[in-house]
């Protein structure tokens, strides 16, 4: 029984994100820059729920992303299963789970290299490169992906709880 | 400290993240994609209208104070259009008379496929945008795409029943252009955040800010005559081979809804 508690939050948790992520977040654009609930929720799950389960649906998750990518097929599936997995390494450490933090920082961390993937994968097809407006973008992203980040904490303890039932 | 079990799922994660990649990448994970689409995707597509009218509500919003300059300009450009449409419609008269009169049938029109956009690239940077309609529409990597009269893009990817759109903005998008007034070609392509540039524009041409920039219609599936945006500024390097011009178009990846995909 325990098992099943641990596994149907995290679960649902990625379909809602996922659903709000590429449904919502991606058209909307707010401030011309894509918000990443995706990204707050692997960080979460990696310092909540259990590293194969985080691991697990943090690839899906980059999985479904990617699909519906029109380039850089694996940036997600690589990116958020590693953010997942480095804050299952945080919790390994020893950190007491829920708190807000660690999970601030490794959003960041994701958000920046996401953000140079993108530019990486740039090179060749930008003759001129508007660096004011790439790191103003990033600082945006930086900002909602830790206001998401935030948000998600209530949700993040409530997943923990899941868990200790 | 379980690092020992820990290392192992490290491998376990990369491996299986990395293996989906390499599978991706080589086009295997197709069927994965499929129902990923079939599912998620479903899912996804009532929300998307919310996303773009939530886009477009707080756009507006922050539109309000050029209300009445817009209004102004537009009123101006009604004017001249309307001045425009008298004289083409003279000129399609006389053309239909003297196709008539050399035995020519009627002009070929464009055939148009109506798509819905149901999923948009999930990055800041890149400008891709991916429509329900696919190669069972009858559609193919390289047709143009259409928005409002406008070119947004063309297709770079097409599967069974959906097809991607990479828009003008991209910076990997390029095609040949033409200056409608002067006639003077170069080469469009999408800049990082600040719309079009047209390029390899010869210095003996002539361009100028206002000029209507449209499709040339030479290599591709792309037809010729098609509105890619106007003449902002003109950057003229006297030393320089080629002049370049900065092209404005109304296209915004945000407020894409329903397009049309051209067939020649």
């Amino acid at each position: 029984m325990h098992g099943e508690c641990m596994k149907w939050r995290p679960v649902l948790l990625v379909a809602a994100g996922l659903l709000v992520q590429l449904g919502l977040l991606v058209p909307w654009r707010p401030l011309g820059v894509v918000p990443s609930l995706a990204l707050a929720i692997a960080v979460w799950m990696g310092l909540m729920s259990g590293a194969s389960e985080a691991v697990g649906l943090a690839a899906v998750a980059g999985l479904a992303m990617d699909f519906a990518s029109g380039s850089y097929f694996g940036l997600w599936t690589l990116l958020l299963p590693a953010v997942a997995l480095g804050a299952s390494a945080v919790r390994q450490m020893g950190l007491e789970p829920g708190k807000l933090w660690p999970a601030l920082g490794l959003v960041l961390i994701g958000t920046i290299a996401a953000d140079v993937a993108v530019w990486l994968g740039l090179v060749g097809l930008v003759d001129s490169w508007p660096i004011g407006l790439m790191v103003g973008k990033m600082v945006l992203e930086l900002l909602f992906n830790i206001l998401l980040a935030f948000a998600l904490w209530p949700v993040a303890r409530w997943m923990a709880a899941g868990e200790r039932e | 400290m379980k690092w020992p079990w820990f290392r192992n799922k490290v491998a376990l994660g990369i491996a299986v993240a990395g293996l989906a990649v390499v599978l991706g990448l080589a086009g295997w994970l197709r069927p994965v994609g499929w129902i990923f689409d079939h599912t998620l995707g479903y899912a996804v597509r009532p929300l998307v209208g919310v996303g773009v009218t939530t886009g477009e509500f707080f756009g507006n919003l922050g539109r309000i104070k050029d209300l009445a300059s817009d209004n102004q300009k537009l009123t101006q450009e009604n004017l001249q259009l309307r001045q425009r449409l008298a004289a083409d419609s003279e000129v399609r008269q006389d053309n239909e008379a003297l196709r008539q009169q050399l035995g020519l049938g009627p002009a070929a029109g464009l055939q148009q496929v109506s798509a819905e956009v149901v999923a948009f690239q999930p990055d800041s940077y890149r400008q891709f945008v991916t429509t329900n309609r696919g190669s069972k529409q009858g559609l193919a990597v390289g047709l143009a795409v259409m928005s409002d009269g406008v070119l947004v893009g063309t297709l770079s990817d097409v599967q069974s029943n959906s097809a991607r759109v990479v828009l003008v903005s991209d910076p990997e998008f390029r095609l040949v252009a033409k200056d409608q007034e002067s006639g003077a070609l170069g080469v469009v392509h999408g800049q990082l955040g600040s719309g079009l540039v047209m390029e390899k524009i010869a210095q003996t041409d002539t361009i100028k800010a206002g000029d209507s920039i449209v499709t040339a219609g030479l290599g591709g599936q792309v037809p010729a005559g098609l509105l890619v945006g106007q003449v902002r500024s003109v950057d003229e390097h006297v030393n320089a081979v080629f002049q370049s011009a900065q092209v404005a178009t109304p296209v915004r990846a945000s407020g894409l809804r329903f397009v049309f995909v051209v067939r020649p």
